[in-house]
């Protein structure tokens, strides 16, 4: 489907302020650094500079070495050989404080701005060379010079930050640094919570820093966005640098193309092997959610003991689609029509639960483990009413059940009595999937990020495991932001922007390549009928 | 429908920290008024000196504690910290500045221990302040050797209380000028706002370059502080202090502030609200004095209070009440479903 | 402005460096062998001054800390619950006690069974009301139990009338509950038979072990559909009936009821359960280790009041090792 690559982005990009061959020391410059974590190479003689003036794109898939590269800048980690230099001058950039004595400023995905506050307060907090006494006017002219130079001139100092929209908090978030003197400012994935709009506004105001001579980093997912908004572009795959282009001259197509590099092989036997559900008996079933501002209007009809994957960049809606449908999602609605007529509504965890329904958070220790307790005791953790009667939880049936599940996923333990935080990250999301499992037929499993920060061993075993499940029946559901994930375990990938359903398709017709257009492109895409290839 | 639960939950979210002090206020005023107005009885001045020297009471313990909650904290010493104020101050005797000084030292002392263990050692202030109480409520035992002890410098405590006038006293005075102080530190100074920045979202605070550790000390100082002048004046005006330490601050302290809008999860709350919930509080209790209510009718109508109070400050009740609201605006918001059988494309 | 001259961070990732980094293996394996070493070194100084503290090793004696440590025990267990359930402490539980005593006295005529019975049900329902509130809508447990307490004192002394009960009928009728059994006291009995039962549940009932889950975590709870109201309700009405067995007893022993059988049990009650080492958090933690509190806290008081310390002292012994205590399990505990 990259027949017709929306032209937005190209058109867009000639706004930018800086020509090409930018000035000829650039603000700050990384040469052949590399890095490497135990066997793991991170970063090998990647290259990058970032001129004044100039939004500069990074770009990659994950573990490709964008994150490490950021951390690089902001002194949080250090190189094992290469150098970074600031106006031409090599710089030492050993902590995170000598980040910011030059002037390097890093946006978080995870804002750093108090909703309590108003937005002056929020400007000028824990600058240190600010009089004991708030002076009003000083502070107001301060406050107001820094929202001015975001583009936020509107906004009254004095609006809660609770108020304002993602955006807008984004923006005061970098008036603060702005008002330290940031001279480089790194966005890391800035756009994840903002709507398409939001975006614009946050662009609009990044321009403007630029043509004042600001530097910005920009690490994005949403190629459109990078496209749309940035001056020059580096791409990063397996931990080395692909290109450095100028984004006037570069083709989505292309830009998908350096990310992806050689298209991948997927491995489909085992999705093949799985017998397919012969379309004539299949049971199905509509699934429904609503939750404004994050997702519209979501209504997908899914055959049971199917996989679907559903695809989309960080804040595209997967997660929150699939946290309404167990239930967590207060704000949200959410329904799910079972053949013969019958409605489940997981307004609560509980009512999703007596729907039929488990789901695997992606914040597998805030929101999965039990972290005090063990092994054992979490793998029968949601299933101590069946192991119970009269209340009374069998002895033999615990140790049944915890050692049944516990070889299922093949967890490395020294015992069901070790505490779950003994386990590596791969093992502890095996015990967490595995509390999910053989839960009874007709059920419904939810994986959010099924492998986040699980080895490739791990994560074949993973996968396997929930074939095996939808092979007994389950209905998976699961989301993942990476692509090869989504066409490895999926039979029908559901493409999400903005909250909205782009594309379904099944997976073994796409590739990786299709995938990312399909999530990154936004709501071009939407206007074409999925089904009316 | 022109009832819009998205806007009335942001307004309550966004506005009733501010609303909910005026509101308890003219509850209260007009819960007096029809209290006197039963009792068949005349609101004289004398009310009012009454009232404010039930403000003067616990008023400061009341700040105290909401200080450590705007910062997101817990002060459960305060009630003992308060016993031990006086009996300081009546152990010390002689000069009044020395004796209100020595307890305000011993203030400052368990403060900053206090306030280092939370913040340096990142234990839970519930825990570390409860380990306070017990071992405040042992030293005030210790050193009063478990006797009422009585201040030597009777004329002082009589001066303190003299009224001004008519309605105030300086005592009621000093602490009125405490609320003016501490709310002129938090509306116009850095460390105000830093405050509530540390209360509301620490990491935030954090990331701005808040100096988190030294700000959650100076609240468990002034916490101290707050309850160890405030008992050494009320020992002055008692002219004996008690070495037994009750809780009764405490539950006053807590009604007070939450009425007063404090947010029991942190990160608002003003000096004014606080005033205001200490005085709608006042004017309870002077109500029910004047009606010769008995004690326990008191503690229900303060313990109802109180259970009221904490519903209205418990997170799942508004998110569940909010997801109910919401839940009927947008039923059936999608409409036909989009075949992702996989059965189409073949 | 000069950016060297503020301190102001632009890397956010800096913040999380600071206190809330994670222990090192190296600061936690210290950290627990100086838990050790704190732990071996205070019962070594217990030891010492109870050998040389005259008529500690006594018979009478152990009888007085036993029944000291059952009647604290007891509504400590209670406490012990609503601590591993994540709800933090209830401050209404010594008033629960004192009501529940109240009840009792006032129903005896109707009987010692119907009496027990009566005060027992009463304190399971007004605690349980409070674990319904906390569980359902997280509200804050620390003031919802403040005002229970409040609550049932106007009540209490409502019902009560002039505030002290004394029985209306002969005293053999309840005196067993305070007379001792085989030699050893009553209370001693009860406290045992309760901590093995309310054990037994933690690690054999459905509601026991979801508790020890939800005090791990709420939101994992929440996520895992776990019932977060029906184990609160659990937790505190388990508390009340121990915390109105440990009154009814001081009752029977007393031969009236007032108010003041509330004494310090509140305070002690969780002085006890921390000293244990369970995580005032939640989630860690056992009735044995509770058990333990009591006991070290019981024979600490005794030895002081056979030292002839005051009992300011005895308190602020008590406050130091509370102290100790949180210190050292938030040291060994997971960041």
């Amino acid at each position: 489907m990259t027949s017709s690559p929306d032209t937005t982005g190209t058109q867009a990009g000639s706004a930018s302020s800086v020509e090409e061959g930018a000035p000829a020391v650039p603000l700050v410059e990384v040469r052949s650094a590399s890095k490497a974590y135990g066997p793991t190479v991170a970063l090998r003689e990647v290259s990058l500079s970032v001129g004044a003036g100039e939004i500069h794109g990074l770009c990659g898939q994950n573990g490709a070495g964008k994150s490490t590269l950021v951390k690089v800048l902001a002194g949080l980690v250090q190189l094992d050989s290469g150098t970074v230099l600031l106006d031409g001058r090599p710089i030492e950039l050993s902590r995170p404080l000598d980040a910011q004595h030059h002037g390097i400023a890093l946006v978080d995905q995870e804002l750093s701005v108090v909703p309590a506050l108003t937005v002056e307060e929020n400007i000028l907090l824990g600058g240190a060379g600010r009089p004991f006494v708030r002076r009003r006017a000083a502070d107001r002219a301060r406050a107001r010079e820094l929202l001015e130079r975001v583009g936020l001139s509107q906004l009254s100092p004095d609006a809660r930050v609770e108020s304002l929209s993602m955006a807008q908090r984004q923006l005061v978030e970098i008036a603060r640094l702005l008002g330290r003197e940031a001279r480089l400012l790194i966005l890391d994935e800035p756009t994840a919570s903002l709507s398409r709009a939001d975006s614009l506004v946050v662009f609009a105001a990044l321009r403007e820093l630029a043509a004042r001579g600001h530097s910005v980093l920009y690490v994005s997912h949403r190629l459109d966005e990078v496209l749309d908004l940035c001056d020059r572009v580096t791409v990063v795959r397996d931990g080395a640098r692909v290109a450095d282009e100028s984004a006037t001259a570069l083709e989505p197509a292309r830009l998908i193309e350096l990310i992806m590099g050689d298209l991948h092989r997927h491995e489909r036997a085992a999705n093949a092997a799985r017998s397919a559900p012969d379309a004539s008996d299949a049971v199905e079933l509509v699934v429904r959610v609503a939750q404004p501002p994050r997702i519209g209007g979501v209504a997908l009809r899914i055959r049971a003991g199917s996989i679907v994957g559903l695809a989309g960049q960080v804040g595209s809606g997967t997660s929150e689609l699939l946290r309404a449908l167990a239930g967590l999602e207060p704000g949200g609605t959410a329904s799910i029509e079972l053949p013969g007529g019958r409605v489940a509504r997981p307004t609560s965890s509980r009512a999703a639960q007596a729907a039929g329904i488990d789901f695997v958070s992606n914040d597998r220790k805030g929101e999965g483990l039990f972290l005090e307790r063990s092994v054992g005791e979490n793998l029968v953790a949601t299933r101590l009413d069946r192991i119970s009667r009269a209340g009374i939880v069998g002895r033999r049936a615990l140790r049944e059940v915890a050692g049944r599940l516990s070889e299922r996923v093949h967890v490395k333990t020294r015992g069901l009595d070790a505490g779950v935080l003994e386990l590596s990250g791969g093992n502890q999301q095996k015990v967490f999937i595995g509390r999910c499992l053989e839960r009874g037929s007709d059920r419904i499993l939810l994986l959010d990020e099924p492998t986040r920060g699980v080895d490739v061993h791990g994560r074949a075993e993973i996968h396997d495991l929930v074939r095996e499940a939808a092979g007994n029946g389950t209905t998976v559901i699961f989301a993942s932001g990476e692509p090869d994930e989504v066409l490895d375990l999926a039979d029908v990938v559901v493409c999400l922007h903005g909250g909205d359903v782009v594309a379904v398709r099944r997976a073994e017709e796409m590739t990786a390549s299709d995938l990312l257009a399909e999530t990154t492109r936004g709501r071009a895409a939407a206007t074409e009928e999925p089904d009316g290839r | 429908m022109s009832f819009r639960p998205k806007t009335l939950a942001r307004g309550l979210r966004a506005e009733g920290g501010a609303l909910l002090p005026v509101a308890v206020l003219v509850v209260m005023a007009v819960v007096f008024v029809v209290l006197v107005g039963t009792a068949d009885q005349s609101i004289t001045s004398a009310n009012g000196y009454n009232i404010l020297q039930n403000v003067a009471l616990y008023g400061w313990v009341a700040l105290a504690l909401g200080l450590t909650m705007i910062a997101g904290e817990f002060d459960l010493s305060t009630p003992a910290m308060f016993t031990l104020g006086g009996v300081v101050a009546a152990l010390v005797g002689g000069s009044p500045a020395v004796a209100i000084g020595a307890a305000v030292a011993a203030g400052i002392v368990v403060g900053v221990v206090q306030g280092l263990l939370v913040a340096r050692l990142d234990i839970s202030s519930v825990a570390v302040t409860l380990a306070g109480y017990i071992v405040l409520s042992g030293v005030a035992l210790t050193v009063s050797g478990n006797e009422i002890t009585t201040h030597t410098n009777l004329d002082f405590g009589f001066e303190i209380d003299r009224p001004i006038l008519e309605v105030f006293s300086v005592r009621s005075l000093v602490v009125l000028a405490g609320f003016a102080l501490i709310g002129l530190l938090l509306r116009y100074t850095r460390i105000g706002t830093e405050l509530r920045a540390v209360g509301n979202d620490r990491r935030a605070a954090r990331v701005a370059g808040v100096p988190i550790a030294r700000r959650v000390v100076l609240v468990f100082v002034l916490s101290a502080v707050g309850a160890a002048a405030s008992g050494a004046l009320v020992s002055y005006s008692l002219s004996t202090a008690a070495p037994n330490v009750n809780l009764e601050p405490l539950i006053f302290g807590v009604t007070a502030i939450v009425l007063g809008g404090v947010s029991v999860y942190g990160g608002k709350g003003t000096a004014l609200g606080i005033l205001i919930g200490v005085i709608a509080l006042s004017l309870l209790e002077e109500g029910l004095v004047l009606l010769a209510i008995p004690d326990y009718v008191a503690n229900i109508v303060t313990g109802g209070l109180l259970a009221v109070v904490a519903l209205i400050a418990a997170p799942d009740l508004l998110r569940g009440g909010v997801a109910a609201l919401r839940r009927d605006r947008h039923e059936g918001a999608a409409g036909a479903p989009v075949d992702a059988t996989g059965a189409t494309s073949r | 402005m000069d950016a060297r001259r503020n301190p102001g961070l632009l890397v956010p990732a800096l913040a999380d460096g600071g206190a809330a980094a994670a222990p090192s293996r190296w600061r936690v394996s210290s950290a627990v062998t100086l838990q050790r070493g704190v732990i071996g070194a205070g019962l070594a100084l217990l030891l010492f001054f109870a050998l040389t503290t005259d008529g500690f090793f006594t018979v009478a004696n152990a009888k007085a800390i036993a029944t000291a440590a059952s009647l604290v025990g007891l509504v400590a267990i209670g406490q012990t619950l609503i601590m591993l359930g994540g709800s933090g402490m209830s401050l209404s539980l010594g008033m629960t006690s004192a009501v529940s005593a109240m009840a009792f006295v006032g129903l005896l005529g109707e009987g010692v069974v119907i009496a027990l019975l009566g005060a027992l049900v009463l304190a399971a329902v007004t605690t349980g009301i409070q674990g319904f509130v906390v569980g359902r809508w997280a509200a804050n447990a620390v003031i919802v139990t403040i005002a229970a307490g409040l609550l049932l004192e106007g009540f209490g002394s409502w019902a009560a009338g002039h505030g002290d009960l004394t029985p209306t009928v002969d005293r053999d009728v309840y005196a067993f509950l305070g007379r001792p059994l085989l030699g050893i006291p009553f209370p001693v009995y009860a406290f045992a038979v309760a901590a093995l039962v309310v054990q037994w549940m933690l690690r054999r009932t459905r509601d026991g072990r979801t508790l020890l889950l939800v005090g791990s975590s709420r939101e994992a709870a929440r996520a895992a559909a776990l019932p977060l109201t029906r184990t609160a309700v659990f937790a505190f009405s388990i508390a009340g009936v121990c915390a109105a067995l440990t009154g009814i007893m001081v009752a029977a022993t007393q031969h009236h009821a007032s108010l003041s059988i509330q004494g310090n049990y509140t305070f002690d009650s969780i002085a006890a359960t921390l000293v244990g080492g369970t995580l005032i958090s939640g989630g860690r933690g056992s009735v044995t280790r509770t058990l333990i509190g009591a006991l070290v806290i019981a024979a600490v008081t005794d030895i002081a009041l056979l030292r002839g310390y005051s009992s300011g002292v005895q308190t602020l012994v008590k406050g130091l090792l509370v102290l100790v205590a949180v210190i050292l399990v938030r040291l060994t505990a997971r960041r």
